[in-house]
């Protein structure tokens, strides 16, 4: 799919995704719903649609060539199949998502992975705020799957996750895994404030040093945990990110927190330089 | 009846083998050694299920790079007659020779797709961590899950469930030899070769039993004695004896593995390097008459032999 001139208003396009296009003809699928603004519009008004095939498979693989910053809601709640986008994408993309894959050479917008529960998501770029975080007025995040960005992300990364893995090559902004349920985040570059806040449970590394830990989080001992070998290891040998092999015999300072939750039974890892 | 391979006797026999269930652990360390220290410990006082509870032993060991870990590793098999026995010789194996072991992690090392049954093993041993263990998955809700427990070097990594799959116990061959350095060399040769196949292990110390035992004894309170027609020094005393003239010493091959294919190959290896050295005479194996194990795995078949 190639975009054509984008209209100016936010365009909310759900139907792009591999359940809705499986096993339906080319037709079918320019005919399908988007909407821009309030206007509700065809897909071949905004996109020029081909495919190798009369009829898509059950598993597609959708390529949008270009970019479509301005288009929400690619890939949400997709459960198979696989979404490439040579561009930026817009806000909640592949939310709620269930299985598959959705790769993005571009950045993202906020809330991409939003409450997610299976799946891969892989941005090359950077993505906005909320990143597998909890939609407002709901009691969890992201519950699987795993989020790997190889930019910066900004603020509230992983908010409320409750269980799989985000691994953020870059930077992290501030209240990185706030109310943190459960999960690991991984963050090889710099995190900023409030890190952690409120969290219960699950684990954030930092690799490149923490803005200041809140003062609620209580200090451990240095510590070599197996587990984070064997999640590093799958991050290089399934994922492909070699900077983890670097890591792979690390000591860490442990805290554990955050002291102004219930459970405080959350941790953050901080890498210790030999 | 009989047939020779490189001027041996080799008895057109069978091993009647049983099924079991059986297990693959991999245990990892900071190193190799301590790796095989807790291997060795866990696989201690396993060689037979008459009163070890499970047989259990080393299969390999596991480079780093083939680790989940990516630290030294060593596979394990554990063997035992059911499930729930199988769960429990883990249980308690694990628990007191892995968890107790410095540096060390275990994992399943058998995919939970193709396994018979699931064991629960970290699921149960997480409790020692007093409510302090840490469950984690690396992925979606069906990902693998392990159990992060803290002890005093750090923490204890263990997977949550292990494979348990029908398996086979019980395979074996017999060395007959005419001296015992022949003897002893042929075993050793033949521990050896079965050492690099996949799947198996020769419970027994060292892989050889110089014990070969019969079901039933003179005496009621014993369930099983000294298996009298191979033992060479009383070959006149016993009227059925299968000694054969000139043997001096004979050894005993038992293999368990995970599935019948692999026991025949580690048979035929095992088989085929016992009869190189000088002065072995023949090679047979231990049956019950067919009537009691599922499987009568024939050294003809084993060795290729029409």
């Amino acid at each position: 799919m190639t975009p054509k001139p984008l209209p100016k208003v936010p365009v909310e396009a759900e139907n792009i995704s591999p359940d809705v296009f499986a096993g339906k003809t080319v037709k079918d699928i320019k005919g399908l719903d988007v909407w821009a603004g309030n206007k509700k519009l065809r897909l071949e008004e905004l996109f020029q649609v081909s495919a190798g095939t009369d009829r898509i498979s059950d598993e597609p693989h959708i390529i949008i060539d270009g970019d479509v910053a301005g288009v929400k809601q690619i890939g949400s709640g997709m459960t198979r199949g696989k979404i490439t986008i040579n561009g930026s994408a817009g806000m909640h993309l592949a939310s709620m998502m269930g299985g598959g894959e959705v790769v993005v050479k571009g950045s993202v917008s906020d809330w991409a992975g939003a409450e997610m529960e299976d799946g891969l998501i892989r941005v090359m770029g950077d993505a906005g705020n909320f990143l597998g975080a909890a939609y407002r007025g709901s009691n969890l995040g992201m519950k699987g799957g795993v989020i790997i960005v190889h930019g910066n992300v900004s603020d509230h990364a992983g908010k409320l996750m409750r269980r799989g893995v985000i691994t953020v090559l870059g930077d992290v902004g501030d209240f990185a895994g706030a109310v943190m349920k459960a999960g690991t985040m991984v963050v090889f570059g710099r995190a900023g404030l409030r890190l952690g806040a409120m969290m219960s449970r699950g684990t954030v590394v930092v690799y490149g040093g923490v803005e200041e830990m809140l003062p609620t989080f209580k200090y451990d001992a240095p510590y070599s945990p197996t587990f984070l070998r064997f999640y590093l290891k799958n991050l290089y040998v399934e994922y492909g990110i070699g900077v983890a092999k670097n890591y792979i015999d690390s000591m860490y300072d442990r805290y554990h927190g955050d002291l102004a939750s219930d459970i405080a039974k959350g941790e953050i890892l901080i890498f210790r330089e030999k | 009846m009989s047939f020779k391979i490189d001027g041996v006797e080799i008895v057109d026999t069978f091993a009647e083998a049983f099924g079991m269930r059986g297990a693959r652990v991999l245990i990892t360390a900071r190193n190799r050694e301590w790796a095989l220290t807790a291997a060795r410990t866990l696989t201690g006082f396993a060689t037979s299920i008459i009163m070890c509870g499970c047989e259990a032993g080393i299969e390999r060991e596991v480079p780093p790079d083939e680790t989940p870990d990516g630290r030294p590793g060593v596979d394990v098999l554990v063997f035992s007659m059911s499930k729930k026995d199988l769960a429990e010789q883990l249980l308690k194996r694990v628990g007191q020779c892995v968890l107790t072991c410095p540096t060390t992690a275990i994992y399943n090392d058998f995919p939970l797709e193709d396994a018979d049954d699931v064991i629960s093993v970290g699921g149960k041993l997480r409790y020692f961590g007093d409510g302090y263990q840490i469950s984690k998955r690396f992925g979606g809700k069906n990902a693998r899950r392990l159990w992060r427990i803290p002890v005093m070097d750090g923490e204890f990594f263990i997977e949550d469930e292990f494979s348990s799959k029908k398996a086979i116990a019980g395979g074996n061959f017999m060395i007959l030899a005419e001296t015992p350095d022949a003897a002893l060399e042929a075993a050793e040769k033949a521990a050896d070769s079965i050492k690099c196949i996949r799947g198996v292990i020769a419970p027994f110390p060292g892989g050889v039993c110089r014990s070969g035992s019969k079901v039933g004894s003179k005496y009621k309170f014993l369930k099983a004695s000294t298996n009298i027609r191979l033992c060479p020094s009383i070959r006149a005393m016993v009227s059925d004896s299968e000694v054969p003239e000139g043997v001096s010493t004979i050894y005993e091959l038992i293999i368990n593995g995970l599935d019948l294919e692999s026991v025949k190959r580690a048979m035929a290896e095992g088989i085929r390097s016992a009869i190189k050295v000088h002065g072995v005479k023949r090679i047979t194996a231990g049956n019950y008459g067919g009537k009691l194990g599922k499987y009568n795995i024939y050294l003809k078949d084993c060795l290729g032999v029409k």
